[in-house]
């Protein structure tokens, strides 16, 4: 019989806003504690444990296999193999999935699996045309030539390409992710005012999640140098934050008559998470309590310019293979990359006509009520680490289900590029 | 004993192996060096020979020098001449050999198997990290006997070859190589590519190795070719030794003469006077306390901390907890993270843990500072420590030392809590300096696994560590603790559970009585000079101010009723303490005013004394104050014998001069004791009882040595 796949414990740091509280963390430091501290959670015995799978979009320079990185300063065994993994914002879950398929694969029993992302340090880059004149700066043997390539510098050479926007970026469609979310907005007639509200709700969700200590029972509060002061918890909830102010701030990515601004996006943030993945019966047989079950998961792709409806195609795909009916999943945890983007496949997800057209189906998938999803506020509020996100949610969507003794839920991720995943996921 | 074989490797080329059977290293003792002899005749008579390597065959050690054994049990200037002649004449032999001679150092290098390599035409190093030259003998109270003095000043020049004899510092094989002493360094893997290279530079005379060690730079010659250059350097050496030693110990103070009589002679007069002074330095007192230390400092190595004969598998120790981010929880932490040890530290908040973790940081700064972490090493290392306000993890550790605050109801609740959060086999340990292991033990389901370890303040530098069993605790306990301690690079020693444990016990008298004297009107600074001359590194009135004048105060109440009558704490630290609110260093006044560069005499000292109607305190002798000082101090640790506080003399003594600097030179508390005489120990000690009442009383074990005509040290 197929052994069920369990998630035993899952733990992440606070999320700062990039170049805030965390900014002097490494990513792979910032997956360090959330390694450690799930070890500590579980009291897992660290020989047991045979593989570490990270995600991670911005790969430190100096750890470009971040989860070996980790893995070791962790403390883990130098003979475990780690591997990091890439799907730009779904990483962090493809992580969980790769953990999953490893050991229905029989390779592996119990695997750490997670997220991390700085994207306090992203680096800048010298432009191409600097690059050049740095080669042939390099290259030159004779004084006169190092003169000249010296002097062939201009000051436009030294303004640095942000890595940060070149990665937010689309490289096929030349669209950067706001500009995906600005197409789904107008496509699904979704006015600024909709977005405005749906940002207003994230922030007052997770400010009295914040206030009832939910965050609490997963973060691990994380040391900073040089003070080593504690960072206990997520900076970017605005508890103060009104209607008036979010819609006065101006559309970022569409100047002229956009609606997607910075507001009602998800925050560029640094964090780490990690979970402990395994097998019912090693969890039985180790004494270890079980958070939940992974049951299906699904990966998809559609169009870059509508990244942002990944979910709905990874959801549909997810319930044909459970067998199940939107309303049969209790809670549900969509990535809010941008509020144009969650409603945006809210609205598909109850509408015959998108069912039809792309889905194939004669019937509308379903609706996902608000008061089903993202509970407790989302990335607008919380922010957006790109490779952690996956990892938290999935984290997040346990321990809410547990809290609220439900039994069902899926967490579904866009991912840019054009592609979406979505977990199954059940406490027992 | 078949330690020395000749290979012929040919090409004319002989390999003189050392390799003594049945040991782990090669050591020149009188049976080596008798062999030794005999081989170095046998390659006179080998015709074809054209070089001579000699090699170790031990992985990881060349020599490690002569047998301290040999040493320790010279006691007559006549024989250590003796021997150091006949050593010295062997080692002649070598240097006369006809054909060029290569000593090949891969591994440690110590002492007299350094001077032995020195008589060698040519040394050859490896880079290994098991390669460590050095002449260490000082450390033992004598110096290089074998020529060492002579030959190394010989070879490198004096400014490079004084910091080597004086100290006894060692050096990897590169630094050798920079300092000139080998004339060529390889990896040990290529080390035979590396020979065969040599060998041809020799033969081929294509290289002018020899001229190659010449130290350049005018400065240089001046300080060492001309007199006026020399005696400046000289000069300098004599300084700084005399501020490192004090001049309690000879042995440096020999060598620099030594080297100073010998260097510009020739060889031959430079060995004989090394000789003279070797055999005073040998027999004397100095050497016997220190080698009898290294011997003690050895055996603690091997103690596993229990009196039986039963064995326990031994716990590799992965993962501590650590109770409480105070100062005492923050350096246990360090040492832990340093050792690369998972260290879960909990503290019942953030701030706290703040504190900790920069205090940790702090002691680590030094190691980045001195280069001998690169920041990023240091980042790692912190990352051994993980912060928490909850017992997370606490079931995989294998020990849990508390270290919160000192009181016992505090640490009993901390103790209560600990139990229902960690493993079954989890070791439970309290740093206390203060409270009964056997009265905390009480708050525990489980007792025999739990322990006492006293660790002293400051955690990161003092290396003792006493390990306290309570009535219950178990001897696996016990063992395992005394391993951990070890692992951390600690010298723990077993003490029985009783007020103050061992070291404090100790201590406190020899401060109070310091007390005393001050309210008799002695100046504080007097009595601090005066012990500092006894040799302890700083004076107890000093030490009051250190440690904090409350804290003492508390102790010596806590004594005062523990201990009984004798150890009635001076009245005058009621007025320091309770009325004029001193407390010490760390608020700037105590018995002494601080400022920022020195300290001087605090006056409300003199006005307190004066109120109490002393004036002066000038017809006490300074032997007087060292006697009542150093004298209560012995009877107290022969009162720890007395009460099987501990049951080894050499432990005792080795606690005391690693806990509170007793001066090594003097052997430690009791050898000092049994150096004076027993009997006029007791006689002094009578008589001040009869003149200052009962805190001179004499121990009853100390009148049954005398009685039995024994006396307190084993060795």
């Amino acid at each position: 019989m197929k052994q069920r796949i369990c998630i035993v414990q899952g733990v992440r740091t606070p999320m700062s806003k990039a170049g805030s509280d965390l900014s002097s963390v490494s990513a792979d430091e910032l997956g360090v504690y959330a390694v450690k501290h799930l070890i500590n959670k579980t009291n897992i015995d660290k020989s047991l444990i045979d593989n570490v799978i990270f995600g991670c979009v911005a790969m430190p320079m100096n750890a470009p296999n971040i989860a070996r990185v980790i893995s070791l300063k962790s403390g883990l065994s130098m003979s475990l193999p780690a591997y990091s993994i890439h799907r730009n914002c779904a990483s962090g879950m493809d992580a969980i999935i790769a953990a999953c398929d490893k050991i229905e694969l029989g390779d592996n029993k119990m695997i750490i699996a997670g997220g991390a992302e700085s994207m306090s340090n992203i680096p800048l880059v010298y432009r191409k045309s600097a690059v050049k004149k740095f080669t042939k700066l390099a290259t030159s043997r004779t004084l006169s030539s190092k003169i000249k390539s010296m002097l062939s510098f201009r000051f436009s050479d030294f303004t640095p390409v942000i890595s940060l926007i070149q990665g937010l970026t689309d490289p096929v469609t030349g669209n950067i992710m706001g500009k995906t979310a600005e197409i789904l907005a107008r496509e699904f007639n979704i006015s600024r005012l909709e977005q405005d509200q749906y940002a207003l709700r994230s922030h007052i969700k997770s400010t009295a999640a914040l206030q009832d200590g939910i965050f609490a029972e997963e973060i691990v509060p994380i040391p900073v140098k040089p003070a080593y002061k504690y960072v206990v918890d997520d900076n970017g909830i605005n508890s103060k934050i009104t209607l008036e102010k979010l819609s006065s701030k101006r559309p970022y990515f569409d100047r002229i008559d956009g609606t997607v601004t910075i507001g009602n996006s998800c925050q560029v943030t640094d964090g780490a998470a990690a979970v402990l993945v395994t097998t019912e019966e090693e969890a039985k047989k180790h004494g270890l309590n079980i958070l939940g079950y992974i049951n299906h998961h699904t990966e998809v792709a559609l169009s870059p310019d509508r990244m942002g409806l990944g979910p709905i195609y990874a959801i549909n795909k997810l319930i044909d293979k459970s067998g199940l009916k939107i309303n049969d999943y209790d809670l549900f945890e969509i990535n809010e990359a941008f509020a144009a983007q969650v409603l945006a496949n809210q609205k598909a997800l109850d509408s015959k006509l998108f069912s039809e057209q792309f889905l194939g189906k004669s019937e509308a998938l379903g609706e996902i009520p608000d008061d089903k999803l993202n509970v407790n506020g989302g990335a607008i509020a919380l922010g957006h680490p790109v490779g952690m996100s996956g990892t938290r949610i999935v984290i997040h969507l346990l321990k809410e289900m547990k809290r609220r003794n439900l039994e069902r839920g899926i967490a579904a991720i866009c991912v840019g590029g054009g592609q979406g995943v979505a977990i199954d996921l059940s406490l027992a | 004993m078949n330690a020395f074989n000749i290979e012929n490797q040919g090409n004319g080329i002989y390999n003189l192996i050392f390799d003594t059977p049945d040991e782990k290293v090669n050591k020149l003792t009188t049976e080596a060096f008798i062999e030794l002899e005999k081989v170095i005749d046998d390659i006179g008579y080998i015709d074809d020979i054209k070089l001579l390597f000699f090699k170790s065959n031990k992985d990881g050690y060349f020599i490690v020098g002569a047998d301290i054994n040999e040493i320790a049990n010279i006691t007559d200037k006549k024989d250590a001449a003796q021997i150091c002649e006949r050593g010295l004449a062997i080692i002649k032999k070598i240097e006369d050999l006809p054909f060029p001679t290569v000593a090949v150092i891969d591994g440690v290098c110590m002492g007299g198997g350094l001077e032995l390599a020195l008589a060698f035409d040519y040394r050859i190093s490896t880079d290994d990290k098991t390669t460590q030259i050095a002449l260490p003998e000082v450390k033992l109270g004598i110096f290089p006997g074998l020529g060492g003095t002579q030959r190394l000043p010989r070879l490198i020049g004096l400014q490079r070859s004084l910091p080597l004899i004086l100290s006894g510092k060692s050096v990897n094989g590169l630094k050798a190589l920079k300092l000139n002493i080998v004339d060529a360094c390889f990896h040990k893997e290529y080390l035979n590519y590396g020979l065969i290279k040599f060998a041809d530079k020799i033969f081929n005379k294509s290289e002018n190795i020899k001229r190659a060690r010449r130290q350049k730079g005018v400065m240089n010659k001046f300080l060492e070719n001309t007199s006026i250059g020399r005696s400046i350097v000289y000069r300098s050496a004599k300084k700084s030794l005399y501020k490192t030693t004090n001049g309690h110990y000879p042995a440096p103070l020999n060598a620099l003469k030594v080297i100073k009589k010998g260097y510009k002679t020739s060889l031959d007069k430079g060995l004989k006077v090394e000789t003279k002074h070797f055999a005073d330095v040998v027999v004397g007192d100095v050497s016997k306390h220190l080698i009898r230390l290294f011997f003690i400092s050895e055996a603690l190595k091997k103690y596993n901390g229990i009196d039986t004969q039963n064995s326990y598998s031994r716990k590799k120790i992965d993962k501590v907890g650590v109770l409480g981010a105070g100062i005492m929880g923050a350096g246990i932490s360090w040492i832990l993270s340093k050792k690369d040890t998972d260290v879960l530290l909990k503290d019942i908040n953030y701030d706290a843990l703040s504190r900790g973790m920069s205090t940790c940081k702090k002691y680590y700064k030094y190691y980045i500072k001195s280069r001998k972490m690169k920041p990023a090493k240091v980042d790692m290392k912190m990352l051994n420590i993980t912060g928490q306000t909850n017992y997370d993890g606490f079931k995989g550790t294998d020990i849990v030392i508390e270290a919160v605050f000192e009181d016992i109801d505090v640490k009993k609740q901390t103790l209560i809590d600990t139990e229902g959060s960690v493993g079954e086999d989890t070791i439970i340990a309290s740093n206390t300096s203060s409270i009964s292991i056997t009265d905390m033990a009480t708050a525990l389901k489980s007792p025999e696994r739990f322990i006492g370890m006293h660790f002293f303040n400051p955690v990161n530098r003092m290396p003792l560590v006493e390990v306290i069993p309570g009535n219950a605790t178990s001897e696996e306990t016990i063992v395992h603790t005394v391993n951990l301690a070890k692992q951390m690079g600690k010298v723990p020693v077993v003490v029985k559970d009783s007020p103050g444990f061992l070291v404090n016990r100790i201590l406190l008298p020899y401060m109070n009585e310091a007390a005393y004297l001050m309210s008799e009107g002695v100046k504080p600074e007097r009595i601090d000079k005066v012990i500092r001359a006894f040799g302890m590194p700083m004076g107890p009135l000093e030490l009051f101010d250190e440690v904090g004048i409350d804290v003492a105060y508390k102790v010596s109440k806590i004594f005062d009723k523990e201990l009984g009558e004798r150890m009635q704490s001076a009245s005058i630290l009621n007025n320091i303490y309770e009325d004029a609110g001193l407390l010490g260093k760390k608020s700037g006044k105590g018995v002494y005013i601080y400022s920022k560069r020195d300290k001087k005499p605090n006056p409300v000292i003199n006005q307190i004394v004066k109120d109490n109607g002393s004036v002066s305190g000038d017809n006490i002798s300074d032997k007087e104050i060292e006697e009542r000082i150093i004298y209560r101090m012995i009877n107290e640790a022969v009162y720890c014998l007395q009460e099987n506080i501990i049951t080894d003399p050499e432990h005792l003594d080795m606690a005391m001069i690693i806990g509170t600097g007793f001066p090594p030179f003097r052997g430690g508390v009791l050898k000092y004791a049994d150096n004076t005489g027993l009997d006029n120990i007791l006689s002094t000690l009578k008589k001040y009882n009869d003149k200052y009442g009962i805190r001179f009383t004499p121990c009853e074990l100390l009148s049954k040595y005398i009685d039995e005509n024994k006396k307190i040290c084993n060795i």
